[in-house]
């Protein structure tokens, strides 16, 4: 399992990514999250082992909710600068391991 | 005192022999990994999930791991809540990537002899408290496709024109119990040439928060 990695990256690119789950994960909707709520410009999801219904969410409690939908991969980004966690869905039906990469 | 400088001098030069060994058989291990991994585009196959979270992070890595080269993806149109769809093509597959306040913001990408499959379908859903609850449908088309139709789950259709290999549709959030789309249908010359169902169904377009 791959999880809450800083990532060092050239002065003036990203500041921090995370990659998180990495695991088997359920089909009814289930999700992995990020460690932590970040000011998060881009949620990315893949599954290693096929091409299922994912959703990639951005999320906090103070409003922000942006769902990104995709087969195999899915991707959404947020500009609002707000912290947010970050999930990644399983939507599938059927269980597959899937891992989620989150960046500001 | 000379014979154990020799005797030295050999047992470096084995140690400098071994490690060149070792350092050519690392390369070529090296170089059929990097093979295989290009391969896998170049056959025209979808790189697995793996090998697209193993690409270096960074703008466009979904592209860059089907070997398309995002920073040559050109503008194709604009949905309505300001983003750009670019599309940007590579050896044997091509990708349809959004930007949104000059950060790409989505990616669909897809082996050429795949274009008319799930995965060429971005759903994105703008379901903040804040937000104008709009949804946005994208893709890429099947070549010789011209138009699209976006069929809902009560029968009832809307059709767009495929622009520069890509099609969009702009509406809002489906609320609970109302149709919603489930399928696009690709048209040639009027015709029916292909279908996909979309990534996402009912109940799964606004996700929770809690």
């Amino acid at each position: 399992m791959i999880s809450g990695l800083l990532a060092a990256f050239p002065s003036g690119a990203l500041a921090f990514a995370e990659f998180y789950g990495g695991g088997s994960l359920c089909g009814s909707n289930c999700y992995f999250q990020s460690a932590n709520a970040h000011t998060f410009i881009l949620n990315e999801g893949f599954s290693e082992t096929g091409h299922p219904a994912l959703a990639c969410q951005l999320l906090n409690s103070n409003g922000v909710n942006e769902v990104g939908h995709g087969g195999g991969t899915c991707f959404v980004g947020y500009s609002g600068g707000q912290y947010v966690w970050a999930r990644v869905y399983n939507q599938s039906g059927s269980g597959y391991k899937v891992t989620g990469y989150a960046e500001t | 005192m000379p014979k154990r400088d020799r005797g030295e001098s050999r047992t470096t030069r084995r140690r400098r022999i071994t490690l060149a060994i070792a350092v050519a058989m690392l390369s070529v291990i090296a170089a059929s990994g990097a093979y295989a991994a290009v391969s896998s585009v170049a056959g025209k196959q979808a790189p697995s999930g793996a090998q697209v979270a193993a690409t270096p992070a960074g703008p466009g890595r979904l592209a860059r791991a089907y070997g398309v080269n995002p920073t040559l993806a050109r503008v194709v149109s604009t949905l309505h809540n300001g983003d750009i769809v670019t599309v940007a093509n590579g050896p044997s597959a091509r990708c349809l990537i959004r930007e949104s306040a000059g950060e790409i913001s989505n990616e669909a990408c897809a082996p050429l002899s795949e274009l008319a499959s799930v995965r060429t379908i971005a759903v994105t859903d703008e379901c903040g408290t804040a937000s104008s609850q709009e949804m946005e449908i994208t893709g890429l088309a099947p070549d010789g496709a011209t138009t699209v139709r976006l069929i809902d789950n009560d029968g009832s259709s809307r059709t767009a024109p495929i622009e520069g290999g890509t099609f969009k549709f702009d509406g809002t959030n489906p609320p609970p119990g109302q149709p919603y789309p489930t399928t696009v249908e690709w048209l040639a010359d009027g015709q029916p040439s292909g279908i996909a169902l979309l990534p996402v169904r009912d109940g799964q377009f606004c996700l929770p928060t809690s």
